[in-house]
């Protein structure tokens, strides 16, 4: 497909309807609102608190957008219209648990998609109907997106001797937990779409992100030491597990 | 003589819920907290109910109930609010649920 076309059909297809901007917004909302409900702070002062909590939906907002759009994106490559599912049960339980934690638990699940088969783009694809396979890849590009957008994020602000600021940190650990929060297999999640198609993929995908994760809480930034982890993690899965 | 009906699991559902009930009382820090915690859970259980609605089970107004006597239990340990305003809030939040349900608002496609 040539980069004309692409772009064509990402102005038709790229819009969100009315639902999913609905959808998405309360989304941005409920996580922005778990993220920034506890500010740390050991008394309550009311301009810090609501300050933090804008930030922290600003937050929410730019990586459930970069989520949905590496979906969407990804989507419209293969020749689907991708839909963004809210999923309300899990929200509330998420809600529940912030409140009952008292903020120091935050799970930020983003919800689940649906792939509309868009009959006159998919002429000449193998596998012309909807299948498991591109359901798993085109959901966990929107994990991998968040990866990519928190690495972009992080280099910039370490090119421009900005890494240190408190949003900087916020925006990157909340890329990397929302991108690990939505790769578990629970249904409706992105993980789970990827695993009920195929584990050994879902296994170095999530160890991919999950190896990123944990190295860059011990300050240790790289993708390349990460697909080394993942690779071996996925070697001895295969070994254990599937062979 | 009829025959003895063997036990479930589904038969014991409720002591799971009245614990989570109890702990989730025990946890929640204070009088507000644990009015919006009821009406979360409400909400839950709302759809809960509006989903299975064309073939309730027994077990769903056991987990429905039994939730709510281990959060009131659990409230009457740590003392916060009232446990009347808390049981009002938590069938509030069942039938705004279920309204809500009812009207789709929730979107049509059940994920």
């Amino acid at each position: 497909m040539g980069l004309a076309t692409y772009l064509d059909k990402v102005r038709r297809y790229y819009p969100f309807t009315f639902l999913e901007i609905r959808n998405i917004m309360i989304t941005i909302i409920l996580i922005g609102f778990m993220y920034g409900f506890n500010d740390g702070r050991p008394k309550f002062e009311t301009i810090p608190y609501f300050y933090n909590m804008l930030v922290s939906m600003g937050v929410a907002a730019i990586t459930v957008l970069v989520f949905v759009s590496g979906q969407r994106f990804a989507g419209i490559s293969a020749g689907y219209r991708v839909e963004f599912q809210m999923w309300w049960p899990g929200m509330v339980v998420a809600l529940i648990i912030t409140f009952i934690a008292r903020g120091w638990i935050w799970i930020p699940i983003a919800g689940g998609m649906l792939l509309h088969h868009m009959s006159g783009h998919r002429l000449g694809f193998f596998r012309y109907g909807l299948n498991m396979l591109d359901n798993g890849i085109i959901a966990s590009c929107g994990p991998l997106a968040c990866v990519v957008y928190a690495t972009i994020v992080k280099q910039i602000a370490v090119w421009t001797n900005l890494a240190s600021l408190p949003i900087i940190n916020k925006m990157y650990w909340f890329a990397l937990v929302f991108a690990v929060v939505n790769m578990l297999p629970i249904p409706p999640l992105a993980g789970s779409k990827l695993m009920y198609n195929s584990r050994a993929p879902y296994v170095f995908i999530f160890a991919f992100i999950l190896a990123y994760a944990v190295m860059a809480y011990f300050n240790l930034f790289s993708w390349i030491l990460a697909l080394i982890l993942a690779f071996v993690l996925w070697v001895l899965y295969y070994i254990r597990y599937e062979q | 003589m009829p025959a003895v009906k063997p036990r479930r699991i589904e038969d014991y559902i409720f002591i799971a819920f009245i614990i989570l009930g109890f702990v989730a009382a025990l946890v929640t820090g204070s009088a507000i907290m644990y009015y919006i915690v009821s009406f979360l859970t409400g909400i839950l259980f709302g759809r809960i109910l509006y989903k299975k609605r064309q073939a309730i089970k027994f077990e769903t107004y056991i987990m429905v109930t039994f939730f709510m006597i281990g959060f009131v239990l659990g409230n009457s340990i740590t003392g916060y609010g009232d446990p009347r305003i808390t049981i009002f809030v938590y069938f509030l939040g069942i039938v705004i649920s279920y309204y809500l349900n009812a009207k789709q608002f929730f979107g049509i496609v059940d994920i």
